[in-house]
């Protein structure tokens, strides 16, 4: 009976992502129809020539009637082909392969860091209270407004420049060499993820908080359990709840975050192209990009829904 | 209980750092194949090379190069026709030898034994080809063939002669730029393929496994080269990084061995034993394009366009933006080109009242609004807005039109705005003038003429020495500035930090922003 009710949960929430997704591949569609005059001519820079531009209207289709090109372009993306970078040749897809693993192998690290830490220092300041809890709340304060950038540049100055142990640019596979990217990433995950470490510690205080002072709680007490038991078994677990919520929205901001991060690192990540693709006009890039994030916000609010579904059978049945 | 679990954490935090560091530190001592790691010693200077370029390139069609370090990438890959030296003369490259035949028949002798990395001969049938490509592409790089060049005939296997529609004295210079680079004729049958892949003469294979196209570009050696001593290095790696701060963080921690700085970076450089290499290249200006009025009537009135000079402090400009290393001048040519008048270096001073007696004896005693268009790239936006301060002191408003660089390049060459804010460079005395100010030019897109200017620009062309030409040059620059063309500001400092125990060599080019490829040789 409850698996019944997941399932056909899962399949609402997949349903609805994927009008979601088509809502959003329209939309980049018509993004290149709204280009003011000519989009070939826009995106060649004023330097095409008459058959150079006459040339890159055939290949992005724009010699065809609207509703034909729609039709090819979501024939194209349902076959995972999105075009070819007009400033690079390359395709978009095999750009946003090469670029992917980077900024999402950031940005996954940087959530796990911070659900350990933060979870760790969550816990900590509610459950010691006192000068810890103190100590925390101004550790995530501290965190919360130091911009990711800043802490990236200070981070490379003092391990990169002083100390000379990390590298401060660089990018290796996390398949192909664990502890080289490791190397490379330490810097930049901890650059990401300072300002989610707070956001998680706080989230994770005020729910342990909130839980450790329920009746449900007293009641175990009374009846002789652990605090261990309690705080880990039974109050970790409905705190975990909201915890969830936070983490999977910090994985999509830390997407975002990105951006200037890798920057600040030169990592060859989705941020970077998107710095790139804007600076050279390269609308495929720029298209492909759109709907790249989007199935991964997509991925992940999906698991999220299914996670909390797991933790509270409640969210399944409104 | 909960504290054990802390120490634990905190612990085990502490063993991942000490082990990534001791991982860092171990192949600082080892490694020699990548220069990525901080590696030193001999062995590893040779074997590699790691460059960090402030841009990528735009895909491998030469012609889709700039004058940037976009250049360095595909010298990697392409060989040019003719090499430029730092010192402004040149060098024999593809081309052995050269001469103009008459002022518009340049015929050049080609090296021999010389193959494409497909494996087909580079040979006169191929230069003519890429050539007459060039004829039809106009692009930044081209525009000067595009415009100039009548036909490309292979006379023989080792024998072109290029045929101009005008004089161009320049032609040398143009062959040593991304233009001047040959592709092989297979490539340029399969034309989409151009911009993925590099079939060229030159001394590197392009390694697309290990590279990001527009982040890192991996060359390794070929085993033959007909000028192998000119390229030592193995392994070349470019890293785009735009980030001065990033790349001058990257250099002094030993990740990379070339980066380009900047003039407040010199200190730490010097404490951090960096050698640099600088040199003014670029020479920012208004250039007051609209001298027809149609736009900005004030601007057709040579007072106006005289007054809007007078009102700009250039040595404090120059001096904030690149310190004592910058050159505050308003003559459009530096100190190495031909036809340098150091007389007209200070032809504006900086006197305020006399610009505002200028502008109310041209009816303008309040001032007008000058639409100006500038980019945030090449820290035009800024630049601009300092001038701006200085003319509101006359009443001048400047309408600032900020674009992103690609939309600010698409403007250039339309008449849409009465002024842009640009950097002159790349291009010696003769093609920088009448590129930018020749009445046919683009880049004149009021099409403004001056009869004294256009003759000196006919003279320079086909002048039949140096010497005249250097006199008809001198003679357009002059007209440039009495009749006020464009609002100099001056000349910037552009600045390359290498590691001198990897790589030296580096020396700034004449009329280029980035140190040639071929000039570099490892370090101690």
């Amino acid at each position: 009976m409850y698996a019944g009710a997941v399932i056909k949960y899962a399949a609402q929430r997949i349903a609805l992502s994927l009008v979601l997704l088509w809502v959003v591949v329209t939309f980049t569609f018509l993004l290149l129809q709204f280009v003011p005059g000519d989009p070939a001519a826009v995106i060649l820079g004023g330097q095409g020539t008459p058959s150079q531009i006459a040339q890159l209207r055939g290949q992005l289709g724009l010699d065809r009637p609207v509703i034909a090109q729609y039709g090819t372009w979501l024939g194209n993306v349902l076959h995972a082909d999105l075009g070819r970078s007009v400033i690079s040749g390359q395709s978009v897809s095999s750009i946003l392969n090469q670029r992917a693993p980077v900024t999402i192998s950031l940005a996954l690290a940087a959530t796990l860091v911070s659900v350990v830490v933060g979870v760790g220092m969550g816990i900590l300041a509610a459950v010691r209270g006192g000068w810890v809890d103190r100590t925390v709340r101004f550790a995530a304060g501290l965190g919360a407004a130091v911009p990711n950038f800043w802490l990236g540049a200070l981070l490379v100055l003092v391990f990169s420049v002083w100390l000379g142990i990390l590298p401060s640019v660089g990018y290796t596979s996390l398949f192909r060499a664990p502890v080289s990217w490791a190397r490379y990433m330490v810097l930049p995950i901890a650059a990401v993820a300072a300002a989610s470490v707070a956001g998680v510690a706080r989230q994770t205080r005020a729910s342990m908080s909130m839980e450790l002072q329920s009746d449900y709680v007293q009641t175990l007490r009374g009846a002789g359990l652990s605090r261990r038991s309690i705080v880990y078994k039974h109050a970790l677990r409905n705190a975990s709840i909201p915890i969830v919520t936070v983490v999977g929205w910090l994985f999509v901001g830390l997407l975002g975050g990105a951006v200037l991060v890798e920057q600040v690192f030169a990592l060859p990540g989705l941020g970077q192209a998107t710095v790139q693709a804007i600076s050279t006009n390269d609308i495929p890039v720029l298209q492909g990009l759109v709907i790249y994030t989007t199935v991964i916000v997509l991925i992940v609010n999906l698991v999220i829904d299914l996670t909390q579904a797991w933790l509270n059978p409640k969210v399944g049945h409104p | 209980m909960y504290f054990r679990t802390s120490k634990l954490l905190g612990a085990t935090a502490l063993v991942a750092v000490v082990a990534l560091a001791a991982c860092s530190s171990s192949s600082k001592g080892t490694s020699t194949s990548t220069g990525n790691n901080g590696s030193s010693g001999k062995t590893a200077s040779v074997a590699s090379l790691t460059v960090g370029s402030p841009s990528g390139t735009n895909g491998f069609d030469p012609y889709n190069c700039g004058y940037g370090p976009e250049q360095n990438i595909l010298l990697a890959g392409y060989d040019t026709l003719i090499r430029a030296a730092p010192d402004g003369t040149f060098a024999p490259s593809l081309a052995l030898s050269w001469k103009y035949t008459s002022p518009t028949v340049f015929t050049m002798t080609l090296r021999t034994g010389v193959t494409f990395a497909d494996g087909s001969p580079m040979n006169a049938a191929a230069v003519a080809a890429n050539l007459t490509r060039a004829s039809k592409t106009f692009a930044q790089i081209t525009a000067p063939l595009a415009l100039g060049m009548q036909s490309v005939k292979a006379v023989n296997p080792t024998e072109v002669t290029i045929t101009l529609r005008t004089p161009n004295p320049d032609l040398t210079t143009i062959l040593s730029t991304c233009a001047g680079m040959i592709v092989s004729p297979k490539l340029l049958g399969t034309p989409t393929k151009m911009a993925t892949t590099m079939d060229g003469t030159g001394p590197y294979d392009y390694d697309a496994g290990a590279s990001i196209a527009g982040s890192s570009y991996t060359f390794h050696k070929k085993p033959t080269y007909w000028d192998s001593a000119k390229f030592p290095f193995k392994t070349v790696v470019f890293k785009v990084i735009t980030d001065f701060n990033t790349a001058f963080n990257a250099i002094r921690s030993g990740q990379l061995d070339i980066a380009v700085g900047t003039p407040p970076e010199i200190p730490s450089a010097k404490a951090s034993d960096l050698a640099s290499v600088q040199g003014n290249i670029n020479f920012y200006a208004v250039d007051l394009r609209d001298r027809e009025g149609t736009l900005v009537p004030a601007l057709k009135d040579v007072r106006v366009r005289q007054a809007l000079n007078y009102a700009i402090d250039r040595d404090a400009i120059i001096k904030t933006f690149f310190e004592d290393l910058g050159r505050p001048t308003d003559q459009l040519l530096n100190p190495h080109a031909g036809g340098y008048d150091s007389g007209v270096d200070n032809t504006y001073p900086y006197n305020v009242q006399k610009a505002k007696d200028l502008l109310t004896a041209a009816g303008y005693p309040n001032g007008f609004t000058l639409p100006v268009l500038s980019t945030q790239g090449f820290q035009l936006d800024q630049i601009l807005q300092a001038i701006s301060g200085y003319w509101s002191k006359i009443g001048v408003k400047v309408q600032d039109e900020v674009e992103p660089v690609s939309s600010w390049e698409t403007q250039l060459i339309t008449n849409k705005y009465p002024a842009i804010i640009f950097p002159f460079s790349g291009l010696p005395g003769y093609t920088a003038l009448d590129q930018s100010f020749g009445s046919a030019s683009p880049l004149n897109p009021f099409h403004t003429a001056n009869t004294a200017l256009d003759a000196d620009l006919a003279t320079a062309a086909s002048a039949p020495s140096q010497a005249n030409r250097d006199t008809a040059i001198k003679s357009a620059q002059k007209t440039l500035l009495d009749q006020a063309w464009y609002a100099g500001v001056g000349y910037d400092d552009v600045i390359w930090f290498t590691n001198p125990k990897k790589v030296t060599g580096l020396q700034m080019q004449l009329n280029q922003s980035v140190p040639h490829f071929y000039n570099w040789q490892p370090g101690s």
